[in-house]
């Protein structure tokens, strides 16, 4: 029977069109996805038909699937109830009990076949044209036949099994939906939160699909791995595919021992009907004698709008009231309390202080679910009376469309606030409770909570696009459906790259997660401010027409509602739809001008062309010998609220080669215009102009002949106008407040500048470039060993800066302080660097408190946000240890005072220049220093960053493979034994654990090929984790006091000459006990 | 007071001609729209009620063009459609007090009294503080008839209303669409010949989306005086009679089959005269319009 029952089924579904349809979308599925999750991994070496590209399409299933899985588990039983058969089928002499069995194990095979569709699109991925054809190997198919038993296989099995779970137990296919939802949203939850969350592990077992636990997997595997392997199913996988098909199987038992014919027909349910007592017999007469009255009938404007308003809360009362969103509102409501109290949004080191930025994040990390759970239930209240079939009576009813449909809308707009004042208040809660009363911003909660930043109003657009999905469709499902799909379709655009301007995503305003403790939204506020305009004209627009298309009675198919003599909105509210239309189509355009046109924003693809193309046409300057910056005299003034910088420097150039130069070139950065470029007093004509690479030639009126100088003097203002719209290009150097800047930004480069080279192998190829064996040059370049690491274009500099900005705000610059007065209404400050440093100037401008002491002989100084004194005595104890520890055992430090400044997250970590080390926000200043680990890690982030300017000043390091090592590797293993000292092995062995977990993580993302640290050429996690565990394994075997030694005395051989990594260490390994020469040489060398 | 029906022609996505060149007057009285299932009654039924778009055609009441002006039909519409369900978490009190609301009837005052008379005229006053989804299929039925009897409807559309009421519940509906005629348009739609002539003074049978005859039911059945005939038969000689005269119905009585024959003269002498009904007339337009399509 049971067999009989497959077949039929089985035979009755295959034969239909849309399975075609459904197999052709998954095929569709597997080639795009192949090409997403490769784009991902950005490693040269990965083929584009990779074993582990397959695992991870299998183990995420993708969306398509899953809706197709939705609507074919949905109709297996469902269609008894829907189609009414169940009364005639339900009474053949059939086992119910197997009758179940035939229907669901009907419905599992289906979906296995239609599944296969996305195994047949990844094989297809080689004839598919989606990459050149050596991206392609031997196609893994016993991988991908593994990977489809052991993921796919029981993650239909689970999906199948919770939706006839819901379906028998609740007999509403809704039900069934909604438990397809959730399961994709807790899905989606812990796929996108797993890497930043600190609990992977749980989050791994916790994703039904088991896509964390695979991506885990494979992220330990090596590339060549990843290209062939079978995938382990051990340790997370394996627990997790454990835990989740027993989950299925329990559910399918309970579902197979609680379906009965009887029961899934609602027979039950029918004893439950009220019995009409029996009533008093009404004669004839009685009735004729109940005159109905004649009732005054009104039918203005005020009273539709009375209507809407009452309407509107009753819609409202029957949204919130139900039992069912008083449970899913407290599921909600539990999440934000236990994602605020107990983990809180961090940036790699941990907890964080109870900030209000912290407990806002709930939005976002939840947002996806947040959103998903609203449409459905807008969805669900627009289509509320064809649901129970009463739309036959209530569209006859004399009241217009927009007093009932907007009545819905309002009521809808109203429990999202519901919904999102709920967070608030959880929010403050949790702060209170931990402790930060006062670090409570109602304006922040405001803005991110109940404004456009993913807030309240975010919902109400979404609930607006809903509405006109909902009338332009008149089907609930298919609202559903192409909400939830869009909804989806758009973040998956956008996390796979094929879309990447905010104009693009509905409803989406510009930095959303840009929040900066610093400088707040920044640019960003008033940017998402013009993008929320543009997205409420559109709603305006959404929601009048959904008003227009929305029909009465029976459903008219959607292109017949595109006309616009639909009566249900009066042609000024057409007239107003029509204009907001145009209004949106119009800030459209304003928002290209002031994002794309002002050059705030460029796609990847052309930056990557532009990178590509300078390459090509300037490669030749290379080997272009320019003069070097040795002094600079620096006049820059701040106008923060302006965003603009304006400035003039003379600079002082030497030939310091043994060939005479006779043109100079340089390249300056987008937003800079030069109002003077002098050469010895004279301004020159370019004889190479290329604006579109900012780069510009000049011939020299004379050879500047070899030790030969030259001044040349810069007039120049940098300027943002427009806004931007992504925190990828923030412009950090010229913020509002908390402005941070590397000198280069707004002075130009001479030469060639390789900075602009693309890095990426494989993007390198898509352009027709040559492979790069080395991001830096080899250890016996003649350039490379001519040039400094920190600037090619100058040797180590003196200076004098004088910086001003608008008063309130506080100018940093490198070098000693002279002096600082303040003049019409702006701060200023001198500052002269008289011994050479380092070209790595930075300059910044924003709002601090300063705390002053003093390390010794050097004056210390702690600028930070006044909100964030929290660590301050911290960061002190670090810097002051390790000033007395160079003093004492490294000769000198470098400077007489020294500034800790903190500055926005947006760009690098950690920087340290002449007298200045600067913090990113994220990386301690409000952290949670409860914790050993976090305490070590605050400590030991400054002492490195200390004895990196120690080892600045001590070492010229030569531009060539293995400069890192001494850049960053060096100043971090140095700042082990200070952190030792101070706060105990315990705490360096929390470092070295942090430090080797992050390089275990981040080396197979590795985009070229990881060299040895030896020629290390400036991977962010190579140096600074694996290098400096390698050389305090070095220093360990050598002996502390002797490694130190040695390191003395070879800085200061011959202090002027640039110095390699490479000697360094030959040096080292000289000292290296012999039994361990081999294992040390094994992890520097391979 | 009178609904006139133009040339209405609908025919459906998938094909089907629901509606062809339908042109109808109705008056003030009761209307019976008389039809086989699947004749177009409810499509004519829901154009009527703003509910359908159609082809072409045009409908009138009084000085409302209904297809261009449905809002304007909507203020003096009652209808009970021939399916309809209700909301879950509401009583049968609280869902008429809304529909009142939506009516246009704004005094909160007159809403309860109309809400309480109706609750009473349609028997659910004991149970008006019940939930809706709770209540049997026939007290749903004179839920459906209390909503469309709100705020004293012009024109009363009801789509097969006796469905699923018991005889006594059914006489009680008779009752009050009778006194409900008295000053409004009501359109009955069935295919219960008996509603029609029990209660209306003028009908239209409807075939295959077409009018097939308009007129008063007694007029109608006038039209076969002397023209019916009837016998008992076994029920093996019913295809022999059949090709020898016009049988236009059958049914059985006493164990007996009975056939209803249509003859201009008495067709044997085996046949007694029968006093023609309206459902004879029916049957007997039935079986003409099946003959010629045979053809």
């Amino acid at each position: 029977m049971i067999g009989k029952i497959i077949l039929h089924e089985v035979r009755q579904r295959f034969f239909h069109w849309t399975t075609v349809l459904f197999f052709a979308m998954l095929i569709f599925q597997g080639i795009w996805y192949t090409k997403g999750n490769f784009d991902f991994y950005v490693n040269e070496g990965l083929l584009m038909n990779a074993a582990a590209i397959f695992y991870k399409n299998l183990a995420g299933g993708g969306m398509l699937m899953i809706i197709i899985v939705a609507i074919i588990t949905g109709t297996a039983l469902n269609k008894d109830l829907q189609y009414k058969t169940g009364q005639w089928v339900y009474t053949l002499p059939i086992h119910e009990k197997q009758f179940f069995l035939g229907r669901f194990l009907s419905a599992y095979a289906f979906n296995v076949i239609i599944a296969f569709g996305f195994v047949i699109g990844m094989l297809l991925v080689p004839y598919s044209g989606i990459g050149p054809e050596h991206r392609f190997g031997p196609t893994p198919i016993g991988q991908l036949l593994h990977g489809f038993a052991f993921l796919t296989m029981p993650n239909l099995f689970l999906l199948t099994s919770m939706f006839f779970f819901a379906l028998v137990f609740t007999r509403k296919m809704a039900a069934g939906y909604l438990t397809i939802l959730l399961t994709v949203v807790v899905f989606l939850v812990m796929q996108t939160t797993s890497e930043s969350s600190g609990i992977t592990t749980t989050l791994s077992l916790l994703d039904p699909f088991g896509y964390v636990a695979t991506d885990g997997m494979i992220l330990s595997l090596p590339t060549t791995e990843r290209n062939t392997a079978y995938i382990p199913f051990s340790g997370n996988l394996f627990v997790n595919r454990l835990v989740w098909l027993g989950f299925a199987v329990f559910l399918f038992l309970l579902t197979y021992f609680r379906f009965s014919f009887k029961r899934f027909l609602g027979d039950e349910k029918k004893k439950k009907n009220v019995k009409t007592t029996r009533q008093k017999q009404f004669t004839v007469s009685n009735v004729f004698n109940q005159k109905v009255g004649r009732p005054k009938l009104s039918f203005k404007t005020p009273d539709f709008l009375k209507k809407l308003l009452s309407l509107a809360i009753l819609e409202f009362k029957n949204v919130v009231r139900p039992t069912s969103f008083r449970v899913i509102l407290g599921i909600v409501l539990l999440m934000a309390i236990l994602q605020n109290m107990f983990w809180n949004a961090s940036y790699y080191i941990g907890p964080t202080v109870p900030l209000t930025s912290t407990m806002t994040f709930f939005r976002l990390s939840f947002g996806v679910f947040i959103m998903i759970l609203l449409m459905v239930w807008a969805g669900e209240l627009f289509f509320k009376d064809r649901t129970v079939k009463i739309h036959h009576i209530t569209d006859t009813l004399p009241v217009p469309v927009w007093v009932t449909q907007l009545s819905r809308f309002f009521a809808m707009s109203a429990v999202s606030f519901v919904v999102a004042a709920s967070f608030m208040v959880l929010g403050i809660l949790a702060q209170i409770i931990k402790g930060g009363t006062a670090l409570i911003e109602l304006d922040l909660y405001i803005y991110d909570i109940l404004g456009y930043n993913w807030g309240w109003l975010t919902y109400v657009l979404w609930i607006g696009l809903v509405f006109f999905i909902s009338g332009l469709t008149g089907n609930r499902f298919l609202t559903h459906i192409l909400c939830v799909g869009f909804f989806f379709g758009t973040i998956l655009a956008f996390e796979l790259g094929l879309a990447e301007q905010t104009r693009f995503a509905f409803a989406a305003v510009p930095g959303l997660e840009d929040y900066s403790e610093i400088s707040g939204y920044g640019i960003w506020s008033i940017s998402a401010l013009w993008y929320f305009f543009m997205w409420t004209l559109l709603t305006l627009s959404f929601v009048l027409l959904g008003i227009l298309f929305w029909s009465r009675g029976t459903g008219m198919v959607w292109w017949k509602k595109l006309g616009v003599r639909g009566h249900q909105l009066g042609w000024t509210g057409k007239l107003v739809a029509l204009l907001a239309l145009v209004g949106f189509f119009v800030l459209q355009s304003f928002i290209v001008k002031n994002v794309n046109n002002k050059g705030n924003f460029t796609p990847s693809a052309i930056e990557e062309l532009e990178s590509a193309e300078y390459e090509k046409k300037f490669g030749y300057l290379k080997s272009v010998v320019q003069p070097k910056i040795v002094h600079v005299d620096l006049k820059f003034d701040f106008h923060p609220n302006q965003r603009k910088a304006s400035y003039q420097a003379d600079m002082l150039l030497v030939n310091q080669s043994t060939t005479p130069i006779d043109s100079l070139f340089f390249n300056f950065e987008e937003h800079v215009s030069v109002e003077h470029l002098w050469f010895d007093g004279e301004a020159l004509l370019p004889a190479i102009k290329n604006s579109e690479h900012r780069l510009y030639g000049y011939r020299l009126p004379h050879q500047l002949l070899p030790s030969d100088s030259l001044k040349l003097a810069v007039k120049a203002v940098k300027t943002y106008t427009g806004f931007t719209q992504s925190g990828e290009q923030s412009q950090p150097d010229l913020m509002f407040t908390g402005s941070f800047g590397h000198i280069r930004q707004f002075l130009p480069i001479l030469g060639y500048d390789s900075e602009r080279e693309l890095l990426e192998n494989r993007k390198r190829e898509e352009h027709s470039l040559k492979k790069l064996t080395s991001r830096k040059a080899e250890v016996g370049n003649s350039m490379g060993l001519k040039e400094d690491f920190y600037a090619p274009d100058a040797h180590k500099v003196t200076g004098t800066i004088t910086i001003g900005t608008e008063k309130g705000q506080i100018p940093i610059a490198p070098g000693n302080l002279l002096n600082s007065w303040e003049e019409n209404n702006r701060s200023y400050r001198s500052f002269s660097i008289t011994e050479p440093q380092p070209f790595n100037w930075h300059l910044a401008s924003g709002s601090y408190q300063k705390n002053s002491s003093k390390a010794g002989r050097v004056q210390t100084h702690f600028l930070a946000s006044p909100k964030h004194q929290f660590n301050i005595p911290i960061y002190q104890k670090a810097l002051h240890s390790t000033i007395s520890y160079i003093e004492a055992h490294m000769n000198v430090y470098p400077f007489k005072a020294v500034r800790v400044v903190e500055i926005p997250y947006y760009q690098e970590d950690f920087y340290a220049y002449p007298n200045t080390i600067a913090i990113s926000e994220k990386e301690g200043w409000y952290a949670d220093t409860t914790h050993l680990a976090e305490k070590s890690y605050l400590f030991h982030s400054l002492a490195a960053q200390t004895m990196r300017h120690w080892v600045a000043s001590q070492i010229n390091m030569a531009n060539v493979q293995g400069v890192e090592m001494l850049s960053e590797a060096l100043p971090e293993a140095l700042a082990f034994q200070v952190l030792e000292n101070e706060m105990g092995t315990e705490a360096l062995n929390h470092i070295l654990k942090k430090k080797k977990d992050f390089y275990d993580k981040e080396r197979n993302n590795e985009s070229n090929t990881e060299p040895p640290l030896l020629y290390a050429d400036g991977a962010d996690y190579l140096e600074p984790n694996k290098g400096a565990i390698a050389l305090q394994q070095m220093r360990t075997a050598i002996g502390k006091e002797r490694f130190m030694e040695i390191l003395l005395e070879w800085t200061s051989h011959n202090p002027e000459e640039p110095k390699r990594f490479i000697d360094l260490y030959e040096t080292l390994i000289q000292a290296v006990p012999k039994s361990e020469v081999e294992a040390i040489r094994k992890v520097f060398e391979r | 007071m009178n609904l006139t029906v133009n040339h209405l022609s609908k025919t459906y996505p998938n094909g089907v001609q629901a509606l062809k060149n339908v042109s109808l007057t109705i008056r003030k009285g009761m209307f019976g729209l008389l039809g086989q299932n699947g004749a177009g009654k409810s499509t004519l039924m829901r154009t009527i009620a703003t509910l359908q778009d159609t082809d072409e055609g045009n409908i009138h009441f009084n000085d409302i063009d209904v297809l261009k002006q449905p809002e304007e039909l909507r203020k003096v519409l009652g209808y009970l459609p021939q399916e309809f369900g209700v909301y879950p978490n509401v009583t049968a009190e609280e869902l008429l007090l809304h529909i009142a609301d939506m009516r246009g009837i704004t005094q909160k005052g007159e809403r309860k009294e109309q809400v309480a008379a109706l609750l009473n005229k349609v028997n659910l006053y004991d149970v008006r503080k019940k939930r809706l989804d709770s209540y049997s299929g026939g007290m749903r039925q004179r839920f459906g008839i209390a909503q469309a009897l709100l705020a004293n409807p012009k024109l009363i559309i009801v789509d097969e209303p006796t469905a699923g009421l018991d005889p006594m519940e059914r006489n009680r509906f008779y009752n009050l669409l009778s006194e409900l005629g008295e000053d409004a348009v009501v359109i009955l739609s069935t295919h219960i010949v008996e509603d029609v002539s029990t209660l209306c003074n003028d009908m239209a049978i409807i075939g295959h989306g077409e009018v097939l005859l308009t007129g008063k039911p007694d007029e109608i059945e006038a039209s076969l005086n002397g023209k019916v005939w009837e016998k008992a038969i076994e029920k093996t000689d019913l295809q022999s009679h059949s090709n020898r005269f016009k049988v236009i119905s059958n049914h059985f009585h006493m164990g007996k089959m009975m056939i209803t024959v249509v003859s201009e003269e008495v067709p044997d002498g085996t046949f007694f005269k029968k006093a023609p009904t309206l459902e004879d007339a029916y049957f007997n337009l039935l079986y003409d319009e099946q003959k010629t399509a045979a053809l």
